[in-house]
């Protein structure tokens, strides 16, 4: 194991006084839609709706993050594959990075979701701005 | 010999939840900082002298620090 330091970025839970610090593992939104690289962005598109995202993550079978569908990937065409339209490789962040600190990194780019993931790079969710109170 | 067996952190989870006790080597302050739940605290320069005293010799004990070398 790579230390604490490994073991708070898989997202286990940790005592002591910076415990209390809110971290983003806690708010990340773990039902936020998947796809894989063969599937039918309409597929996705309309399973996302759905759950009220707008957005999906590209995974492999083992939670793996490849790439993302922005919004604007979701309705480029219903019949294209995931992996054609994906963005690859987008940033992650680890669950026990403090929320202040991922706030004034977002804020500056205009950015207001995040990925969450482990050091492996398994999804854990989609950390959103939204779900800060102000 | 016994070949060394590479472990993760969710190996350590469940072994820490089955009685292996599981020591924080870094100084006291950081380990009061954050330490995984359950973890007591031997700072390094310590082990050796409180080792005896504080780790029963029939229990197996994983150690930590902060990150991978």
């Amino acid at each position: 194991m790579g230390g604490k330091r490994d073991w708070a970025g898989g997202g286990l839970p940790i005592e002591g006084h910076k415990a209390q610090e809110p971290r983003i593992g806690s708010l990340a939104r773990r039902d936020v839609p998947t796809a894989r690289l063969g599937d039918k962005v309409g597929d996705i598109a309309r399973s996302a709706e759905g759950r009220g995202y707008d957005l999906a993550v590209v995974v492999t079978s083992d939670g793996v993050v490849l790439g993302i569908l922005d919004p604007e990937a979701l309705v480029v065409s219903s019949s294209a594959k995931v992996e054609d339209v994906m963005r690859p490789g987008p940033a992650t962040f680890r669950p026990d990075v403090p929320v202040q600190e991922l706030l004034e990194k977002l804020a500056p780019k205009h950015v207001r979701r995040a990925l969450v993931a482990t050091p492996e790079g398994r999804l854990l969710g989609v950390f959103s701005t939204d779900d800060v109170a102000p | 010999m016994a070949v060394p067996r590479l472990i993760g952190r969710d190996d350590v989870h469940a072994m820490s939840a089955s009685g292996v006790v599981v020591v924080e080597v870094l100084p006291a302050p950081e380990y009061e900082e954050e330490h995984i739940p359950g973890a007591i605290n031997i700072p390094l320069k310590k082990l050796d002298g409180l080792a005896p005293e504080r780790l029963a010799p029939d229990r197996p004990v994983i150690v930590y620090c902060y990150d991978a070398l």
